[in-house]
């Protein structure tokens, strides 16, 4: 059995292996995508030619090179569960194993934030994550008259390859404005270089007439059965008076209101939580090596809280080095003395992260989208008027509670959407009473398997919905 | 064609891609290419993916979180076209109610 099992093939996770590698461990990294790189380092397949590779692509590709020598890949292979002692079940193509590693690393990344306003589950409308992946990825143009709707740098980023794609971005829908950011700006004066990297996304964007907007949101989009128009309204209106919607043309709407951690592998793990700031959620707590409350589990990259690939690379590394200290492969003074530079360049990043979500923070106004008739729960079709009704009429207080009288919660994706967007939702909509930090319980297993293969298996406990899904039993 | 069954995606001209393969679904022969996945087949030939009793869904996540464009293949439910790629003569199966479990 390896000595560290790594889940997730991003930055966190291949530098932890390219780490690993330089200390002799024996490490095996495990994908559900099909190539490895993660969102940040996204490739199209290998063998798709390809005559005009970005920087990041090649960076990638040669970071994923460097990883491939040193360690074991399975892509394509989803973790489905997880307990206590950090055993692992993996399902490749419908067959199934189960690994103990002496060590796991987590590196299961985060997704873009979920929220529901009407008219979200058009076809049409997808996270601005999707549509990056979409261009990166397929090297397809993801829509025609594009909306890029949210807050932070991400955003830019998303619209400039938009733009790249061919696509006609109209305009860019940006919560913050120069005014909530300014008692942020001395801080964020001390990196220059950063915020250089942020105006030089949207230069480009103005120069090719996009439109940017700051201060305003999303208010709904429409049209029959796919995307047609998006309504968008100003963050902030008067107290009585409705918002002033517009309305623009699109058949393509990218929303990105900052991201969500993957935590449900660390929850199940045993791992404990913290509440995180940046993140509205909770996170696996790690100390200085990246070591979770779970023997032998680490943490690195975005499932422990935000910081952008620089720090989940800093983070990956030094789990590996955590890892190898744990094992007692290195001496305590060896690993420090590794530790040292990377904990300094990771005190410098993880500042500049920290301010990002005080710069471009998600504004409360998106609790006041949802309508009665708006789906909360897209798996079950479960309406915001349901959710709602489970804390007003039937006193749920947490997620939990919800779940069982609405079956939010239960569908295919195990809560991460629903479970992202309805706290903060349901504890400002329903009044008081409604816990915003409860969050659905995880279960094994946390992807969808047959049920042949889990009483092959036999140790996993099925989910409380048993088996592959809740309406294929 | 209506404008709500428009295609969602098209191909971008630069890059070489793989092979060209054909894959079957609900009954439909589809063209694509190796390397691409489920829902970019899907997807340059009309606006969603799948379809339930309620609604029409297309990809919202993308990147295998959400489950939002899930189908089945060769008859296993639950397979998300976001993240998994095309295979000559695969067949997928996008009526997620009752069809499916037949």
């Amino acid at each position: 059995m390896p000595d560290l099992l790594i889940v997730g093939a991003g930055p966190a996770g291949l530098s932890a292996t390219n780490k690993a590698g330089q200390l002799g461990l024996d490490c095996v990294v495990v994908d559900e995508n099909t190539s490895a790189g993660g969102q940040y380092y996204r490739q199209p397949p290998v063998a798709w030619a390809n005559d005009r590779p970005s920087d990041r692509l090649l960076r990638g590709r040669a970071k994923i090179e460097r990883a491939t020598a040193a360690a074991t890949f399975r892509l394509g292979c989803a973790v489905y569960g997880i307990d206590a002692e950090h055993r692992i079940w993996l399902d490749q193509d419908g067959s199934v194993e189960r690994v103990e590693p002496a060590c796991v690393l987590l590196a299961t990344g985060a997704y873009d934030r979920p929220v529901a306003f009407p008219g979200w589950t058009l076809p049409g409308v997808m996270s601005a994550g999707s549509a990056q992946a979409l261009i990166k990825s397929q090297q397809v143009r993801p829509g025609a008259r594009a909306v890029v709707a949210g807050s932070g740098p991400f955003l830019y980023v998303v619209a400039l390859e938009l733009l790249h794609a061919g696509v006609h971005v109209i305009e860019v829908i940006e919560a913050a404005t120069v005014r909530s950011a300014l008692p942020f700006l001395p801080d964020s004066m001390r990196y220059p270089a950063r915020l250089a990297e942020l105006v030089g996304y949207a230069l480009p964007l103005l120069r090719a007439g996009v439109r940017i907007r700051r201060g305003a949101m999303i208010s709904s989009a429409g049209g029959d059965q796919r995307l047609e128009e998006v309504r968008v309204r100003p963050v902030r209106s008067g107290a009585n008076d409705p918002p002033l919607e517009r309305v623009i043309d699109a058949d393509l709407l990218c929303v990105g209101y900052g991201f969500a951690a993957s935590t449900e592998l660390a929850q199940l793990a045993g791992c404990t939580l913290a509440w995180d700031r940046g993140l509205q959620q909770n996170v696996p707590a790690y100390d200085e090596w990246q070591a979770t409350s779970a023997d032998g589990v680490f943490v690195a990259g975005e499932a422990s809280g935000l910081g952008g690939a620089p720090v989940a690379e800093c983070e990956g590394e030094l789990a590996a080095i955590g890892v190898a200290r744990h094992l007692g492969r290195i001496s305590d003074a060896g690993a420090q003395r590794m530790a040292e530079p990377i904990r300094s360049r990771l005190r410098r990043l993880r500042r500049f992260a920290s301010l990002l979500p005080r710069l471009f923070p998600a504004p409360p106004e998106l609790a006041e989208l949802a309508r009665p008739e708006t789906i909360v729960c897209r798996c079950q079709n479960v309406t915001f008027e349901r959710a709602l009704e489970a804390v007003t009429h039937a006193g749920a207080t947490t997620l939990n509670e919800v779940k069982t009288t609405t079956r939010c919660g239960m569908g295919w994706c195990q809560g991460r959407i629903c479970g992202g967007l309805l706290p903060s939702l349901l504890a400002q909509r329903a009044g008081t009473g409604f816990d915003p930090a409860s969050g659905f319980t995880a279960r094994n297993p946390v992807r969808p398997v047959q049920v042949s293969s889990l009483a092959a298996i036999g140790r996993v406990e099925p989910s409380d919905h048993g088996g592959p899904g809740p309406d294929h039993p | 064609m209506d404008a709500s069954s428009s295609p969602q995606l098209d191909r971008l001209a630069g890059p070489r891609r793989g092979s060209a393969l054909t894959i079957d679904v609900d009954g439909e022969p589809i063209p694509c290419f190796a390397g691409e996945t489920i829902a970019v087949a899907i997807l340059t030939v009309r606006s969603w993916i799948s379809q339930d009793a309620v609604r029409r869904r297309g990809l919202y996540c993308g990147i295998g979180v959400c489950f939002e464009c899930v189908v089945a293949v060769e008859g296993v439910p639950g397979i998300r076209a976001c993240i998994t790629l095309v295979h000559e003569g695969m067949f997928v199966q996008t009526r997620l109610d009752a069809e499916i479990d037949a």
